[in-house]
């Protein structure tokens, strides 16, 4: 049994102009010590993803649906105070802007602590060193004096291990990382990958890891969820995805990366801007910036997600287009791009 | 080798910090840009890279001439303009403009686009409201933007469309030269091509000039002709895009184009990476010496005592290092390690 | 932090030296250059002959320069009345001593009631103290749990309706519902009106007035505190719910309160511990120039409730021209001002790290 399996999930919010669908049907599933990419631009429903796995949205305007099942107990079924004992304790997250996802007004060690003893019924010293031994684990020098210290005296990327730290205090089986490098400077970025990687292995934890960048997922990620206004457009493994990408909008990030057009005068970009999910386009979300749009692609209901012929592995897409029409764009695009290394 | 339309001589922006009850008394200086000098020639892409904190913005509103510069000199089409006024300064910004990051702080929300974009052209008396109306929806053509939007609001443009907007307002004047600080750093990345494919095509139908400041080693290398990378406040170094990414010679360099990620699975597990430690030190107390030597895999005794000068390794190629990356790319995790202090004796 | 209070305290001295400077200036010699107001012929009466008010001037001190006259004035205050201050108010005794009752103060004699600017002060400043005390409590207590309740539950019943009240809480001034709290619950239900409908007197609230506070029986002193202090404290209550709910609602939206919830910290953990504590933060600099400002004299509505605070001191000693007494009531309500900023930047420094080494 997988341990995190997410089938159909479905969020719906309640706003003034009407019912929005952030996610309309993702499913994937993750084993243990496992990496899972999403990847999405603005309003591809990415975060709210994670969100809806940890029960965060807010009751009262966001309707869920769908399962999400870790190691075979249906979260979504579960009231708040069971929720809550699972956040942080079994599912962690880590978020995108570490500059302001530390309570200012704390030390980091009291928020250390906090995350133990929120979980753990221990004493203050046990919680304490736990709260050291974390900080220790994720590479800041000086955990002891560290811990008395308050966020404003740490720099980003050590804010971020503070947070990794934090969200890795109870062995969780799950991390969730929203975009969590987007605000860090290069170096740092490949720091906290690092320091993920590491952990990857020595916690064994399965990670989701929502982000925007193909880079971060080809560098640490082991399957791929490529969403587009709140669907799911190509999900794979990282390889397939990339070797053989065969939805319209994933040529479209590959060819607007910068790094994946060495020597080309103009990038192969996307025409137009990521869909309001207020009011999505009918049909397939992405059509209205497809260079490959038919009249099917418009109306309802949207393409279904079905496996990729040629591939061996899991590997589905969602769109109309037939499969030896993809299979030659998809070489040709290829073909066209040289990575930058 | 034609004449440089931007010429940056040894650029100091210090900001003195202050301190003290009644009387306040300096207590140390931000050294933000320190010593910087760049050629930009009619018609390139010169690209600015480096870390937050590099001083990479600084230098760019010091070009502006949006600060005063501590020392050096800012030459602008043949002419010194470090000390002009405000004043004085007003016929040169027709020709030096600025597009910047934020398309969302940078446009007056309570302006139309048609005001936006018209406005340096009634500040500089270009014309009848006809004629600024009609250049202005020219220009809303040019950059992609529907002519008919003439009277709409900035709120009511996505990210990427308000950028547009910046660029067209910074084009309204037929500029020489556009300064552009981030300028796709706040969009997705789908958008992000589309802005830097108009910075192409404009470039080459106004034959503009670009000095393209940006954290993005891949977007920088996309639409350099040259580039210089900033650490600290001082140009590590300097060359042609194809030079600097091809063999970076600093360690700084060469530790920032290793840590990007590679958007290919494959590529990206057989890449040798340097991870560099630690955080960049506060321009405020530089470390003597060259200012990357704590974090520098390569250091030496000799790196925290002299600051090293600018070495050529060829053609436009220039680097500030003591003991500069030998091969690249990176085969072994050794070639980047500490060099055999004899083998580096000459 | 120790560098950071001297220095704070360093200012707030060197304030309170300027506002002395100005209060002397003003009261002194630039009221001195108006016909009729100077301290000698007001002293002295309206039917006082030159000779008369020259005499008096020379008493007073009021001939020599002003800023003599000022390091007078400035060393009555630091260092207390002189022996000349002493004889000039109370009567010597056979063996150079002073009666007991001697009244003289550190501000001086007021002019129009032969008492010392300090005694009256002191008479005053118990019950603006306690009117403020009062208040305050009141006032917190309503404040933040509607503040927290409304900022949650925003846009429900609840919040529409708190935002109604704030609104005329905010709008109608302390004297109106003042007059109509003393009408319904003072007035009417001991009045003959009572008789014709119930038949019977009831004394609820008193119609104003003031009793001291007594540890043995504070009765009386709350008594008399209820309605005044309601009726200021809801007219700062509906500022402060109103500025709460605001402070909360951006607070809430956070990315630090997502951490906390993401940790698994139940909701009450969430609002009260990182929500509630750091919304409090910009009150805190609100709550102690509040309190400040009204130590210096809550005018409206002492003079409402009849209180004999420090705002209706203040009211007379302007209608009498009482210099002494008006620049004293000037300088205290400073020196309240002054050190609540002190204190208030203090207690920030310990609530907010970020400022504390700066």
């Amino acid at each position: 049994m997988a341990l995190l399996e997410v089938r159909d999930l479905r969020t719906t919010f309640r706003t003034d102009d009407g019912l929005v669908t952030a996610i309309d049907g993702v499913s994937f599933s993750l084993e243990k010590g496992q990496v899972l990419g999403i990847v999405g631009e603005s309003g591809s429903g990415k975060s709210v993803t994670s969100l809806s796995i940890m029960g965060l949205l807010p009751r009262g305007s966001a309707a869920t649906s769908g399962q999400v099942l870790l190691d075979g107990r249906d979260l979504l079924t579960l009231g708040e105070e069971e929720m809550r004992k699972i956040r942080g304790q079994e599912i962690a997250m880590i978020f995108q802007d570490p500059m302001t996802s530390l309570n200012p007004v704390y030390t980091v060690g009291w928020q250390l602590i906090e995350a133990v003893r929120l979980h753990q019924d221990v004493s203050q010293t046990a919680a304490t060193k736990r709260a050291r031994d974390m900080l220790a684990a994720v590479g800041i020098p000086n955990p002891d004096e560290r811990l008395r210290q308050y966020p404003h005296e740490f720099s980003g990327g050590m804010r971020q291990r503070v947070m990794i730290a934090m969200a890795l205090a109870n062995d969780p089986k799950l991390l969730i990382a929203d975009e969590p490098t987007t605000a860090l400077d290069v170096t740092t970025q490949a720091q906290i990958l690092e320091l993920i990687r590491r952990l990857r292995t020595d916690f064994d934890s399965a990670i989701v890891m929502i982000t925007h960048d193909l880079g971060v997922v080809a560098e640490i990620c082991d399957d791929v969820l490529v969403m587009y206004g709140g669907r799911v457009a190509e999900q794979g493994g990282v390889d397939d995805i990339f070797a053989r990408p065969r939805h319209p909008y994933t040529w479209g990030l590959m060819g607007s990366m910068p790094s994946r057009s060495h020597g080309m005068d103009r990038l192969q970009s996307i025409p137009g801007s990521p869909p309001s999910l207020l009011r999505p386009p009918p049909g397939c979300r992405f059509s209205p910036r497809c260079p490959y749009v038919m009249d099917i692609c418009r109306g309802d209901p949207p393409p279904p997600l079905r496996q990729v012929e040629d591939d061996p592995h899991f590997h589905v897409e969602a769109c109309h287009l037939d499969a030896a029409s993809k299979r030659e764009e998809a070489a040709r695009l290829l073909a066209a791009q040289e990575i930058v290394r | 080798m034609t004449e440089p339309i931007l010429r940056i001589t040894d650029v100091v922006k210090h900001f003195p910090v202050r301190r003290g009850i009644i009387f306040k008394r300096e207590i140390g200086r931000v050294q933000a840009v320190d010593g910087v000098s760049i050629d930009v020639r009619k018609g390139e892409t010169v690209g600015i890279v480096g870390e937050s904190g590099c001083g990479k913005s600084t230098l760019a509103r010091c070009i502006a001439r949006l600060h005063d510069v501590t020392s050096g000199t800012i030459e602008f089409m043949g002419r010194d303009i470090t000390n002009l006024t405000r004043n004085e300064m007003r016929p040169i910004r027709r020709d030096m403009q600025m597009v910047f990051q934020d398309p969302y702080a940078s446009l007056n929300p309570r302006l139309r686009v048609g005001q936006i974009i018209g406005e340096p052209l009634v500040i500089h008396g270009r014309g009848t409201e006809a004629e600024i109306k009609a250049r202005v929806q020219d220009l809303l053509d040019r950059v992609g933007l529907n002519p008919e939007h003439y009277n709409r609001f900035p709120h009511e443009f996505s990210g990427g469309q308000r950028q547009r907007i910046g660029i067209a307002r910074a084009l309204a004047l037929e500029p020489k030269l556009i300064v552009c600080d981030e300028p796709v750093s706040a969009l997705d990345v789908s958008v992000q091509a589309q802005i830097l494919n108009l910075l192409t095509d404009l470039q080459r139908d106004f034959d503009l000039t670009y000095v393209f400041i940006a954290h993005d080693l891949d977007v920088v290398r996309h639409v350099s002709d040259r580039v210089y990378v900033m650490y600290l406040g001082k140009i590590v170094e300097a060359g042609t895009g194809a030079e600097i990414y091809g063999h970076p010679r600093h360690p700084y360099a060469a530790s920032l184009l290793s840590a990007v990620p590679v958007p290919d699975p494959v590529l990206a597990r057989s890449k040798q990476r340097i991870v560099l430690q630690g955080d960049v030190p506060s321009p405020l107390n530089p470390p003597s010496g060259c200012r990357f030597h704590p974090r520098c895999p390569r250091a030496q005794v000799l790196c925290s005592s002299d600051e090293p000068q600018a070495t050529s390794f060829g053609g436009e190629h220039l680097a500030s290092c003591h003991f500069p990356v030998a091969r690249w790319p990176l085969a072994d995790p050794a070639d980047i390690r500490r060099p055999d202090p004899a083998a580096t004796v000459e | 932090m120790i560098r950071y209070t001297i220095r704070r305290v360093l200012w707030g001295v060197l304030v309170l030296l300027v506002i002395t400077m100005v209060t002397f200036l003003l009261f002194g010699p630039v009221l001195q250059g108006q016909k009729g107001l100077s301290a000698a012929s007001t002293i002295c009466g309206a039917r006082c002959t030159t000779e008369r008010i020259a005499f008096t001037e020379a008493y007073l001190g009021l001939n020599r320069p002003w800023y003599e006259q000022y390091g007078t004035y400035l060393k009555r205050i630091v260092v207390g009345p002189s022996e000349r201050d002493r004889e000039r108010a109370c009567e010597k005794r056979p063996d150079g001593s002073f009666a007991e009752d001697c009244d003289v103060g550190r501000l001086g004699t007021t002019f129009v009631r032969y008492r010392s600017v300090d005694a009256v002060i002191r008479g005053a400043l118990g019950t603006t103290f306690s009117l403020t005390v009062c208040a305050a409590l009141v006032w917190l207590l309503l404040s933040i749990p509607i503040g927290v309740l409304s900022a949650l539950r925003r846009g429900s019943f609840f919040d529409r309706s708190t935002m109604v009240a704030v609104l005329w809480g905010q709008a109608l001034p302390v004297y109106y519902f003042g007059l109509l709290a003393l009408y319904f619950l003072a007035y009417l239900p001991n009045s003959d009106i009572a008789i014709d409908l119930v038949g019977k007197r009831f004394e609820i609230f008193p119609l104003g007035g003031y009793a001291d506070f007594e540890l043995a029986n504070p009765w009386p002193w709350a008594w008399h505190m209820i309605l005044p202090a309601g009726c200021l404290a809801l007219q700062f209550a509906a500022l402060y719910v109103r500025m709460l709910r605001s402070q909360m609602l951006s607070i809430m939206g956070e990315d630090y309160i997502r951490t906390a919830r993401a940790k698994g910290a139940p909701g009450r953990r969430v609002v009260v511990r990182h929500g509630l504590r750091n919304a409090l933060l910009p009150l805190v600099t609100m709550f102690g120039m509040d309190i400040g400002i009204l130590i210096g004299g809550a005018i409206l509505t002492e003079i409402t409730f009849g209180l004999d605070g420090i705002g209706h001191e203040a009211v007379r000693a302007v209608r009498d021209l009482d210099v002494p007494l008006t620049s004293g009531i000037v300088l205290v309500g400073a020196l309240a001002i002054v050190t609540m900023n002190i204190l208030v930047d203090l207690f920030y420094a310990v609530l907010d790290p970020r400022v504390r080494l700066s």
